[in-house]
């Protein structure tokens, strides 16, 4: 069996039976088993459970019961969110109660979908930490090299689905955490509008800034994704009663982009990427679109007032479970957390204050395009042993963290390759395009577009090659 | 007062450590004073003019 790549492809073979979902789920299951151990994308897969629910798939395609784009689909879940069938460890040892044995309202929705949910998707510890290689679990490795870090906090999601672990991926996201990795790893992921994923059986890191989102090798496979993790949000409520992939017909005549040259010009690029920006806004243009100037301004107030509430809100979340088990944290997702305890309420509720001011800014200026281009992150992937330089960097997560702040949805698309030391294929960069709250159709319509015009998504990793 | 921010935050994060009944070793408390230092640089930002400016009336 040819081994499709996208949940697209996947989806057309099922229907022309090509394949069953049974040897799509036999196919990944042996991947991960055969390459799981070098590039830790995986955390548990429960084979029983996942063959079950593909021959379940394949019966009711056979008697003509179709659920649509997910169905049969192999799928991973970062290990933040509940699954009744796999369990739920966050990556730490010192786990919160509550989260085992059901399903998170996204796990529910992906499987009235049909999805096969196959395996839980390593993480950063809570979402939070660093990469920590003396903790007794996996660490994701960059899919282009694995010396590199694979971007957090959902870096298994987004090797697992260079690697071919799964089709297709569900991810969390609080400052980057989807866009991150996506980057990184040249795998497409998007951070909804707020709210537009109930994020119900997700464990917390910040309640007000938390996202769960789609992560795939296409943006028309994202929107499959988010139409089955939606749950429909229609009058009916019926899952796939909206459906994202209507929208992306390729063609962007009449929509406008900004470009916020101000917050681009303020982050160091690495050699190489604003060449490829450059390219990636030609390739939006001759898709039909229009570019124009926009500036978003309060960049550093926005981004202080959300690092604020995210560390007052995930220190009270592990308040209890701090002092009770300290040690079984990580070092540095302790004190991280930790930390947190110096923010005076007075402070978080003047953060929240500049944050929902700053929301009513930004809808105001983006009003007036459909969409604002920037660069997602300013380098590629760096070293797992230079990954704290990288966290300390300030321009590191100010692009995508703004976005959370404001509650408005941002893709990630890969836009090209940068050469760097221990990658012979080279590293991947990208591009995020953001808009206004519940534009999330738009927001895929303009990546799908300009993934017809180029290939860079579909570039084969050493992980998807070699295993 | 303490007027010099690195002090600054190394008297709160022995304040924090001493409330939560934590005896940090050099390096979780090495960590932690980097931590509280940025929060503070953080809190510096929430109070500047320009998240004033944005603020409603």
């Amino acid at each position: 069996m040819t081994e499709p790549t996208t949940i697209e492809a996947a989806a057309r073979g099922l229907r022309e039976k090509q394949f069953t979902s049974t040897q799509l789920v036999r196919s990944a299951l042996g991947r991960i088993a055969r390459h799981n151990p070098r590039w830790g994308a995986v955390i548990s897969v429960n084979e029983e459970a996942a063959l079950a629910a593909a021959a379940v798939a394949d019966d009711e395609l056979a008697r003509g019961i179709d659920r649509g784009g997910l169905h049969g689909i192999p799928v991973g879940v970062k290990d933040v969110l509940a699954t009744r069938d796999l369990p739920t460890t966050c990556q730490s040892v010192a786990m919160l109660p509550g989260y085992q044995e059901y399903d998170s309202t996204a796990a529910a929705h992906l499987r009235d979908a049909g999805a096969v949910i196959i395996a839980k998707a390593t993480c950063s510890e809570f979402a939070a930490g660093a990469p920590d290689s003396t903790r007794p679990f996996p660490l994701p490795r960059n899919p282009w090299g694995e010396q590199r870090w694979a971007g957090g906090s959902s870096g298994g999601s987004a090797t697992g689905v260079q690697a071919g672990f799964f089709l297709g991926a569900v991810g969390t996201d609080t400052g980057g955490s989807i866009r991150v990795p996506s980057s990184f790893s040249g795998v497409t992921g998007l951070k909804p509008t707020r709210d537009l994923v109930p994020l119900h059986g997700c464990v917390p890191l910040s309640q007000s800034h938390d996202h769960i989102g789609p992560m795939g090798r296409t943006a028309y496979d994202c929107a499959l994704l988010l139409t089955a993790l939606t749950g429909g949000r229609s009058d009916s409520g019926k899952p796939g009663s909206v459906d994202y992939t209507a929208a992306l017909t390729g063609d962007l005549r009449g929509v406008v982009l900004g470009l916020d040259k101000d917050v681009t010009a303020r982050v160091e690029l690495d050699d190489g990427l604003p060449g490829l920006f450059e390219d990636a806004i030609a390739q939006l243009e001759s898709a039909g679109a229009t570019i124009a100037d926009v500036s978003l301004p309060l960049v550093d107030e926005i981004h202080a007032a959300a690092r604020i509430v995210i560390a007052y809100e995930a220190y009270r979340t592990h308040r209890d479970n701090l002092r009770r088990r300290w040690l079984d944290y990580g070092l540095q997702t302790r004190v991280s957390l930790l930390s947190g305890a110096v923010i005076a309420d007075a402070d978080a509720e003047r953060a929240r204050r500049v944050l929902d001011a700053a929301a009513a800014r930004y809808a105001d200026i983006l009003a007036t395009v459909d969409g604002v281009v920037t660069v997602t992150l300013p380098t590629v992937a760096p070293p797992l042993d230079d990954v704290r330089a990288f966290l300390r960097m300030k321009s590191g997560a100010v692009l995508t963290s703004r976005w959370n702040a404001v509650g408005m949805p941002a893709i990630s698309v890969p836009i090209g390759f940068l050469p760097a030391p221990g990658a012979p294929s080279g590293m991947p960069v990208a591009m995020q395009i953001a808009g206004r709250p519940f534009t999330d159709g738009q927001i895929l319509r303009i990546a799908d577009a300009y993934q017809r015009r180029t290939s860079w998504h579909a570039v084969p990793s050493p992980a998807e090659l070699g295993g | 007062m303490i007027h010099d921010p690195a002090r600054a935050a190394e008297h709160r994060a022995h304040d924090l450590a001493a409330t939560e009944g934590l005896d940090l070793d050099p390096d979780e408390l090495d960590e932690l004073i980097a931590h509280v230092a940025n929060i503070d640089v953080q809190l510096g930002l929430l109070h500047s003019a320009g998240s004033e400016e944005v603020l409603p009336e």
